[in-house]
């Protein structure tokens, strides 16, 4: 054997070294090593060391044990019986907050669908409160003439009708979350918010220019230049609120990690 | 690859009166009986055939848990903890070996123990700090030695401290228990080729921190 450059040593694979220490390798990075081994005076002191250290742990001697482990009567029945905090600990945390994130998303799945809650679909109620022609002239893209009146509808803000003297509904957009965005419209538009809205009560403003040329918007496509509420799962009326979305997503998450927790437990007993 | 040298995990406690392998398979055999009776048993409620069991692996237990958690009293605590899980989930054993499933559950506690102290950090191994403990003397050994062998105790529980608890779990299981690769990956729920480099790792971590001392391990 002779003596090694440090720089030498410095670029042996010492994975392989360690591996060869253990006794762990086979065929050819056996051979690689036995070589490194033979050929380098630190790789061969390294593997003696090793194997030294774990000839050493082997040995290490062991502190008395300074107390009985059986259990007594009164432990036996603490064991068995039945705590919160034993229940956490045994079922551990991941488990615990999976269920309670389900039990919560089931929670907000029921009141999502309590009809009248607040925190059911916006769609229903708003749409069915809106004039088919307001709507229909809302949703026309190409009323560059007459009053247009900027009504959401399905869920997209008219955002397209350029030119049109129009005039939001605050009581009615407002609880459909659905207001025209000024700065996503053409420029024409962003002056029709400014108009003073009638209520819905009092009979919504009709749209000046013929309904039949604007093309009756489907529920479920938006409208170009239609913006969402931010917190809106859906971007169209009558789909899901965003409470049920998001307790849908806690029972997804929740079952998730129930199911989680549970394997990862039993592994470790069983 | 498997050590021969290694022992099977269901090994007797007093595996040094096992005089071949044909008997250490018996009196494995025998001891598996054993403990599937007390098992049953302390599935009906009985708490002495628990605590036979106790009686039986609390020493192994401690051993491997000692040398897992620096700080003597949380590896006792940890082992208690280990062996009322075992009380309350007896029903979740379902057969194999009861050495192996104890030390599994021993294994964890002591995780957690080990979590714990990250936190409240202790004096790793004191009692190798107070110079009136000596680790057990064979008739063999004189004055010399023994200094030695203390001084070279200290280095080693110090470095083994120091080390990731994954390492050190690893190397206790292996080159302190005996168990084989297969066993410890079982036992610790990773692959077999993360206890392979756990265990290489952690012994050339071990190296680096003894690395002014080791003149106390050569020769």
């Amino acid at each position: 054997m002779r003596p090694s450059e440090p720089t030498m040593h410095d670029q042996h694979d010492l994975d392989l070294v360690v591996g060869y220490s253990a006794g762990d390798l086979e065929g050819a990075e056996r051979a690689d090593a036995q070589a490194l081994v033979d050929g380098c005076a630190d790789c061969a002191l390294l593997v003696a060391d090793l194997r030294a250290i774990a000839a050493a742990t082997a040995t290490l001697p062991v502190p008395p044990r300074g107390r009985d482990f059986r259990l007594s009567p009164e432990d036996a029945r603490r064991a068995r019986g039945w705590s919160p905090r034993r229940f956490f600990d045994r079922i551990g945390i991941v488990p615990s907050l999976g269920a309670g994130l389900a039990a919560i998303g089931l929670a907000g799945l029921l009141l999502a669908s309590i009809p009248g809650s607040g925190a059911t679909s916006f769609g229903a109620a708003t749409t069915e409160s809106l004039p088919r022609s307001a709507a229909g002239a809302a949703a026309a893209p190409g009323a560059a003439t007459g009053t247009a009146i900027p009504l959401p509808l399905s869920g997209a803000a008219p955002a397209s009708s350029a030119g049109a003297t129009a005039a939001p509904l605050p009581d009615i957009v407002a609880p459909g979350g659905m207001l025209p965005s000024a700065s996503a419209a053409p420029s024409a538009a962003a002056s029709a918010v400014t108009a003073p809205a009638p209520s819905a009560s009092a009979g919504t403003p009709r749209a000046a220019g013929p309904p039949a040329a604007a093309p009756q918007a489907s529920p479920s496509t938006p409208l170009a230049g239609s913006q969402p509420l931010p917190g809106s799962a859906s971007a169209t009326f009558g789909g899901p609120s965003p409470l049920a979305d998001v307790s849908l997503g806690a029972i997804v998450v929740g079952i998730v990690l129930l199911v989680l927790g549970f394997v990862r437990r039993r592994r470790s007993l069983v | 690859m498997d050590d021969p040298r290694r022992i099977d995990a269901g090994t007797v406690p007093d595996a040094g009166a096992v005089p071949d392998a044909g008997g250490a398979a018996t009196v494995n055999d025998a001891i598996q009986r054993r403990d599937r009776i007390l098992i049953e048993r302390a599935r009906s409620g009985d708490l002495d055939a628990f605590n036979d069991l106790v009686t039986c692996y609390q020493d192994q237990l401690w051993s491997l848990v000692v040398r897992m958690v620096p700080d003597p009293d949380q590896a006792g605590d940890a082992v208690q903890e280990a062996f009322f899980s075992a009380y309350r989930n007896l029903a979740s054993f379902r057969g194999g070996s009861v050495r192996s499933w104890l030390s599994r559950i021993c294994i964890n506690a002591a995780m957690d123990v080990q979590r714990l102290r990250r936190r409240r950090p202790v004096q790793p191994y004191p009692e190798f700090e107070d110079d009136t403990w000596q680790p057990p003397a064979g008739p063999e050994a004189d004055p010399e030695r023994l200094v030695v062998a203390a001084e070279r105790t200290r280095a080693l529980s110090d470095a083994l401290a120091r080390i990731t608890p994954d390492q050190r779990a690893a190397i206790v299981l292996f080159d302190v228990e005996g168990y084989d690769y297969h066993e410890i990956a079982a036992m610790t729920g990773v692959s077999l080729g993360t206890v392979k480099s756990r265990i290489h790792r952690g012994r050339l971590a071990l190296r680096g921190i003894l690395d002014e001392r080791m003149e106390l391990f050569r020769g």
